[in-house]
């Protein structure tokens, strides 16, 4: 009872530590820090739990090895061996306060080797992870039958005292220790809310190992632990016979030969009387010698005189066993000694019978009961046994055929039972006994009684009685039982833990290994290989694995390039399918750039003219990546224009391409766009936005400035939703800029954004740059503001520019037939307009040329071998002082443009013929661009006075 | 246009006047094609041209890889308007312009 205390000390010890683990700061301490702090509070422990146990045999029973356990199991390996060392050293020293000797040694090494066990185990066989409350017990027992084990090893001297010692105090220490540590485990268990019942699926191969392991252990155990115990006991009963039937033989020897002596001088003495007198009395001899029975036997067996008078000549000894084995003997023998038995004439009566031969012939028997040689035997048979031992303390009793006690002391003469035999039946006929008896003998000194083992023989009437105490008898067997025992449980364990350590290196860390680096290539880490070479099999199954994954590399790389080309297909249909024919000259311009990112986006930008009067652009960007997006990006592209075209305001064609967006756009994509209709003869414009970025707007005489508007959410987001349109006057000289977040959102290496604050100051800087320059160089500046980081997103870049022509300043025009014939009344046209804008003649000249090349070509093949016609328009801004040509032709779409430019360092045997007319105009004009718009192919020059 | 032929021996110089364009230059191409039979260097004074198109240049360029395989071709008097145009194409390297 007094070993619960330092067991509930050992629990709230733990429950503390636990929890200021926990909860309080104690992180900031170091590991090393912790666990000191954490060993010497447990080696506290120990030694409290040292001093507050039971007093057994002069040491105390208690529970100190379950400290440094605790700590070693649960909190750490150096946290145990501190503990351990502690408690040990308290052990050590607590003699000098009144602690055992007698244990000291066994104690101190018990101790400091349980913080040493708890170490190694918590390292070796749990991942220094905390075991189970099974393990802990388990751990918790071994380490006090070592214990135990080291008391026998260290009291070798006095081993029977150290076996009583170790008998009384195995129980509880096991039981106490056992305890503290399994309620320790268990308490950290609950609160770091484990199950403690078995998980559901599939186990760790080192578990299920180690639970088998235990099964089969604990079974061999028991069974090796169980024939030892069974062996053991056949032995000492054995071996207790032995001792009895050796001490027995020996008083048994003793009395018969006495016995035998005596009667036989008897004898002689009585022949000696009757060969001098033949024919003296017998009845006198018998009287004169005090013996029953004098009988004298012829040659033949018969008796020819006797004490009893029936049977002289009436009886031959031959015929009965008892008596024949006189005339036997006497044939040989001179003298021959009988033991005392029943006779043969009448078993009922027991007689001791002596003959020897006489001188003549035959021989003269002499035979006496009991009563009468006891008289004379009874000091000597009580010299014999009083000081004979058996084993330690057992001994030899003598009664008499009426079990009345021979001693010397007070029980003489009294009954057997009087100290403490309840005789047996067997006993009490007068047999030898057959097995071993136990009786609760009385100690006459100290009158205490104590279990005996006994057997008995009747010898010459008397009864030998040899007894030992069951204690002493058992003791050997329980002392091997014990030891063995003890034994086997420290080979059984240590058996084990070597097992599962092995198994562990072998198998289960191999397994690891190889699991960790398949965890890595499942990651997608294919260059890693796994290099398991502790045995062929896990070499083998490594080279498999680094085989499998190899080849799956190269799949996988050629199914990367596969799509990658299949990428790039989408990507170039995707650029295809966005509008380059920029409008230029007139009453605005448009110019814009789509850079995708190395993965197909969903950047789309478009314009159209809706009639004479009208324009319409926008920029837009579907959520998403890849061919998904660029698929979704064709469709809203499709559907914005088609509602364009009806000639639906902003707002509608944003709520009707909204409703069809939704309509089975399972993949939930959206767009967001931003979109403007404007009236170019008025400036006039309406545009909406659906969660688009907003563009930057400058007017003539400012800078560029955000055109934040109310926008209405994403395009195929949610169906029903109704857009608004915002209203904007633009003014001759104004410039929107459209972008997508592909701008904005470009991201460095250093993960910041390009950012609008940053692209407004950029595009104010640069604001009066021409739009096709503006945008490479928007690019380029993006580009470096990113540097090596890649491109995640398309970057798309709209710049609509109004500048309506000043009135009297609209082109004039003339059509000719597209006939080479026509070239001079063309080149009459144009040179008679460039007179009026008083071009220098140089001028004038190249300026021809540069025509008649266009024209040539038009008039070559626009319209094959049929007619058509040319139409030429001629304006001249006197502002920017810039001549503007237009040339339109209704023939088959062809973009002069396109042509490569002729490599004009050739030779002349390398040169071409040909290829050189539009590269003149290209030369001599300042700007050259081509569209095809309204099914006609239009050429718009500019050329600066 | 206006050409005007003088031929001396085995040389023959060619004055052009006037614009060489694409209708003017077939006529030059043909002459210098069929008229010059026998001719090693060929001359061609380009005193009176103040005009000439890609055609122009074609026919000069068609001269001057005839007149290498059977002797010389030499560009002459050319002014500043029509220099600009050779140099502009690269032509004022190929031909030998004096």
């Amino acid at each position: 009872m007094r070993l619960i205390v330092p067991i509930l000390l050992n629990c709230i010890l733990v429950l503390a530590v636990y929890l200021s683990d926990k909860h309080i700061a104690a992180n900031k301490l170091s590991y090393m820090k912790k666990q000191s702090i954490i060993g010497i509070l447990f080696g506290c422990v120990s030694a409290f739990a040292s001093g507050y146990g039971v007093n057994w045999l002069g040491t105390v029973v208690n529970v100190r090895d379950a400290a440094p356990l605790i700590a070693g199991l649960v909190f750490g390996a150096p946290a145990g061996i501190i503990s351990g060392f502690i408690g040990g050293l308290y052990r050590w020293f607590s003699v000098y306060w009144g602690g055992g000797t007698y244990t000291q040694l066994a104690c101190t090494m018990a101790t400091i080797l349980a913080g040493f066990m708890a170490a190694g185990l918590r390292k070796l066989m749990f991942d220094d992870k905390k075991p189970t409350w099974g393990y802990g017990i388990c751990i918790a027992v071994v380490c006090e039958v070592i214990h135990m084990i080291l008391i026998f090893l260290t009291n070798m001297d006095n081993s029977s005292y150290a076996f009583e010692f170790v008998k009384g105090a195995t129980i509880p220490m096991i039981l106490g220790n056992a305890a503290a540590v399994g309620f320790a485990i268990i308490i950290v268990s609950i609160l770091s809310h484990e199950k403690f019942t078995r998980k559901q699926g599939s186990e760790r191969i080192a578990h299920t190992f180690q639970r088998w392991l235990l099964v089969c252990i604990v079974i061999a155990y028991c069974v090796t632990s169980t024939f030892t115990y069974i062996l053991q006991n056949g032995m000492v009963r054995i071996e207790t016979q032995e001792v009895f039937t050796t001490a027995m033989n020996d008083v048994e020897a003793d009395i018969q030969e006495k016995s035998d002596a005596q009667l036989l001088g008897i004898a002689k003495q009585v022949r000696w009387e009757y060969e001098r007198n033949k024919n003296i009395s017998l009845d006198d001899l018998a009287q004169k010698y005090d013996v029953v029975e004098i009988n004298v036997v012829n040659t033949d067996g018969w008796i020819i005189n006797s004490t009893e008078k029936d049977v002289i000549n009436s009886y031959n000894m031959n015929s009965k066993e008892q008596s024949r084995e006189f005339v036997d003997m006497m044939k040989a023998q001179k003298s021959f000694v009988q033991e005392y038995r029943p006779k043969g004439i009448d078993e009922t009566v027991w007689r001791k019978y002596a003959a020897v031969r006489l001188s003549d012939s035959g021989f003269i028997q002499v035979g006496y009961d009991a009563e009468q040689f006891h008289q004379m035997l009874n000091g000597f048979v009580v010299d014999v046994t009083k000081n004979r031992h058996v084993g330690n303390r057992g001994f030899v009793a003598v009664c008499n055929a009426q079990l009345r006690m021979l001693t010397e002391n007070e029980y003489a003469g009294m009954h057997i039972s009087s100290i403490g035999i309840d005789p047996p039946d067997e006993m009490k006929e007068g047999k030898t006994a057959t097995a071993l008896y136990y009786a609760d003998i009385v100690d006459g000194k100290t009158d205490l009684s104590e279990k005996y083992m006994y057997v008995f023989k009747f010898v010459e009437g008397y009864c030998i009685i040899t007894a030992m105490p069951e204690a002493e008898a058992m003791f050997m067997r329980d002392a091997s039982i014990y030891t063995s025992i003890f034994m086997q449980v420290l080979i059984f364990a240590t058996l084990f833990v070597f097992i599962y350590i092995l198994i562990k290196r072998v198998i289960i860390n191999n397994l690891k290994k190889i699991n960790d680096t398949l965890g890595q290539i499942t990651n997608g880490n294919l260059n890693v290989t796994v290099d398991v070479r502790s045995n062929e099999e896990f070499s083998s199954l490594s080279d498999d694995i680094n085989t499998t994954v190899s080849t799956l590399k190269r799949y996988i790389a050629e199914a990367a390039a596969r799509i990658d080309k299949e990428l790039e297909y989408a990507k170039q249909i995707q650029l295809s399918a966005l509008p380059t024919n920029f409008p230029i000259g007139d009453d605005y311009s448009i110019y814009a750039q789509m850079i995708a990112a190395k993965e197909v986006g969903g950047d789309f930008y478009d314009f159209y003219k809706l009639n004479d009067t009208t324009v319409a652009f926008l920029a837009a960007d579907v959520s998403g990546k890849g061919i998904p997006a660029a698929m979704f990006m064709m469709t809203a592209k499709t559907i914005i224009k088609d509602l364009a075209e009806r000639g639906m305001a902003v707002n509608e064609i944003f709520s009707k391409a909204n409703e069809k967006l939704c309509e089975n756009n399972e993949s939930s994509m959206f767009v967001t766009a931003w979109m403007g209709i404007i009236d170019i003869t008025t400036g006039e414009m309406q545009f909406a936005n659906a969660g688009h970025n907003p563009p930057l707007l400058k007017r003539a005489d400012g800078s560029f400035e955000y055109l934040k508007s109310r926008a209405g959410f994403v395009l195929a987001g949610m169906e029903g939703i109704r857009y608004r349109a915002n209203e904007l006057t633009l003014c001759p000289g104004d410039r929107i800029f459209l972008y997508t977040d592909g701008v904005t959102e470009a991201t460095n290496t250093e993960n910041k954004l390009y950012g609008e604050p940053r692209l407004e100051d950029f595009m104010n800087k640069n604001a009066a740059v021409e739009a096709t320059e503006l945008l490479p160089a928007l690019k380029a500046d993006i580009d470096e503001f990113v540097g090596e980081a890649p491109q995640f997103d398309d970057i798309t870049m709209l710049i609509f520019d109004y500048k309506p022509q000043k009135r009297g300043e609209l082109m004039t025009n003339k059509t000719f037939p597209a006939k080479v014939d026509a070239l001079p009344d063309v080149l009459g046209f144009v040179e008679e307009m460039l007179e009026n804008y008083e071009c220098p003649m140089k001028i004038q000249m190249a300026v021809c040329v540069a025509i008649e090349e266009v024209f040539v070509n038009v008039a070559h093949y626009a319209y094959g071998d049929s007619d058509g016609d040319v139409n030429f328009g001629i304006c001249f801004d006197e502002e920017s002082r810039e001549i503007t040509f237009r040339m339109a032709d209704k023939g088959v779409p062809f973009d002069p443009l396109e042509k490569p430019d002729p490599d004009i360092t050739l030779s002349a045997e390398e040169r071409e013929i040909g290829g050189l007319g539009i590269f003149i105009t290209k030369k001599t004009m300042d700007l050259v661009t081509y569209a095809y718009e309204n099914s006609e192919n239009v050429l718009t020059m500019i050329k600066k006075l | 246009m206006n050409i005007e032929m003088k031929r001396n021996a085995e040389e023959t110089i060619i004055e052009i006047t006037g614009r060489l364009d694409t209708t003017t230059a077939p006529v030059l191409d043909k002459t210098i094609n069929e008229d010059i039979q026998g001719t090693k260097d060929l001359i061609l004074d380009l005193k009176g041209l103040a005009y000439i198109s890609s055609a122009g240049l074609r026919v000069l360029l068609g001269a001057q890889k005839k007149m290498q395989k059977i002797g010389s071709m030499k560009v002459v008097n050319v002014c500043e308007e029509v220099m600009e145009v050779f140099e502009m194409t690269g032509f004022a390297d190929i031909l030998v312009i004096e």
